[in-house]
């Protein structure tokens, strides 16, 4: 084998090594069938590594997708809606910039909180369940809003005359009749729907409307662009009394998920946000979830003062 | 990832790693080339499953070969950090004692302007990539998209997606080699 191909061989094994089917087997054979196939593999790893250090820096430069200024972001939609900031509520602040003042808001405004357990409100014509550390705030009137921290599952039934809206994270998802699950942290935003069908935006990018139908998951990331995937997990609430299923989810909402479940300040580094996770969580001693979600996930936990950091193993 | 297995317990975890130990050693063995290495590697990967306390977690098998995978390459690292600080001390004209820590007494200076070099030509190799595997590459390691979801972009399956980040890490391994 020439070495151009065992390079290639390498980086062939390198990248399928996250997948579920991952041949291991077959990966040691090749590792015993040649010295060198062991060398050009370190190479790969340790140059995946370098790129992975230096993504930060890489990635201001030749992302792929048009970074919107978070600043503007922020602003536009309250300058945007000017005169009707009082009316609508703008109720986006909620989960961008927890501490700053909220806008002055007309209408019915209530607000619910899921402590160590979760809860079932029953509100603006939803059922809405709450994971352990989420909450929510209502305007209830003809066009309801919700703003969400968090995580919860909501069921709605479809009412032409009032659409209801729910806004996290920087985006707002317009009901049409369904149930659905959201998760938001992190400028970052997962809804995976079971019934009907939704729509979501990203409030402050022109990216456009996009439809989410059963079956079907979403994924916003904080510069406002939008994947889809297929739901491969069945139940919408299962983390009530189960574990926390994860697939293909942004890390910075993973770690999001367990700060809340946990009720430990816990943050991902911004390396390593937007990263995808697949696994699974058990709920339960905040310890042992951020260590089981370290070593799935190859990161390594850092304390400063209460916090505790995930990040890429630090380069020494 | 396809249909969840079962989530296996800890102790089902642990069942696991008694049942797999031999053929992941082997493993380890064959990823080193060393087998006290190895022996070590699938030690601690041992000691690391019983501080999860009762984490389940999906595909237990391919969960104990990633986590040996990950902690082999941190062994991987740490022969690579020593060479090179052995060759940098051999450089300066150092005696190289054993037991102190040179890395700490080096400038940050210099480890940054490293660094920096790094980055410029890790950028510029980037630049060459041809356009399908640098777009799969970008919208993966830089933007963090999961294969399935650049698949599904993209319209391509994700053994398509697999093949241009392959073709792009071994493109930047060579351009990285020959700056």
């Amino acid at each position: 084998m020439s070495d151009d191909v065992i390079l290639e061989t390498a980086a062939s094994w390198h990248v399928r090594q996250g997948a579920d089917d991952m041949d291991w087997l077959a990966f040691e054979a090749w590792l015993e069938a040649d010295p060198r196939h062991r060398g050009a593999f370190d190479d790969v790893a340790m140059l995946d590594f370098d790129i992975d250090h230096h993504r930060d820096r890489l990635r201001q430069v030749q992302s792929s997708i048009a970074p919107v200024d978070r600043a503007q972001r922020w602003w536009r939609p309250l300058l945007l809606a000017s005169g009707a900031v009082a009316a609508v509520g703008v109720v986006t602040v909620v989960a961008r910039q927890p501490d700053s003042s909220e806008p002055r808001a007309t209408g019915i405004a209530s607000s619910y909180q899921a402590t160590a357990t979760s809860r079932d409100v029953r509100v603006a014509g939803a059922g809405i369940t709450l994971a352990p550390g989420s909450g929510i705030k209502v305007h209830d009137d003809d066009a309801p809003r919700i703003a969400l921290t968090g995580r919860a599952v909501f069921a709605v039934r479809h009412d032409p005359a009032r659409t209801l809206t729910v806004r996290a994270a920087g985006y707002a998802i317009r009901d049409v009749g369904t149930r659905f699950e959201v998760v938001a942290g992190a400028g970052t935003i997962r809804v995976r729907v079971a019934e009907g069908e939704l729509a979501i935006h990203a409030v402050a990018a022109d990216h456009g409307e996009v439809r989410v139908r059963a079956g079907q998951m979403a994924t916003g990331l904080a510069d406002g662009t939008i994947t889809m995937a297929a739901s491969t997990t069945a139940a919408l609430d299962g983390w009530r009394n189960g574990p926390l299923v994860y697939d293909a989810m942004p890390l910075g909402l993973v770690i999001a998920d367990v700060a809340r479940a946990t009720g430990r300040p816990v943050r991902a580094d911004s390396a390593v946000a937007q990263r995808p996770f697949s696994g699974v969580l058990a709920q339960g001693d905040s310890a042992a979830m951020i260590d089981t979600l370290a070593t799935l996930a190859g990161l390594e936990a850092r304390r400063r003062g209460e916090t505790i950091y995930l990040g890429d193993r630090v380069r020494r | 990832m396809t249909a969840l297995d079962p989530a296996t317990t800890t102790s089902g975890l642990s069942q696991l790693y008694r049942d797999l130990r031999s053929d992941l050693l082997r493993f380890l063995v064959a990823r080193l080339g060393d087998p006290g290495e190895a022996e070590e590697v699938v030690q601690d990967l041992y000691l690391r499953i019983h501080a999860l306390a009762e984490g389940p977690v999906a595909n237990g098998r391919a969960y104990l070969y990633r986590a040996a995978q990950n902690l082999a390459f941190d062994k991987v690292r740490e022969r690579r950090r020593r060479l090179t600080r052995e060759g940098q001390w051999v450089g300066l004209h150092h005696p190289s004692s054993p037991g102190t820590e040179p890395i700490d007494r080096r400038a940050d200076a210099e480890t940054m302007m490293v660094d920096r070099e790094e980055a410029t030509a890790l950028f510029a190799a980037i630049a060459t990539l041809p356009p399908g595997a640098g777009r799969v590459f970008r919208l993966h390691k830089l933007d963090g998209v999961p294969h399935a979801d650049i698949a599904h972009q993209l319209g391509i399956s994700r053994s398509g997606v697999e093949k241009h980040l392959a073709v792009a890490m071994a493109h930047l391994r060579r351009a990285m080699i020959d700056r």
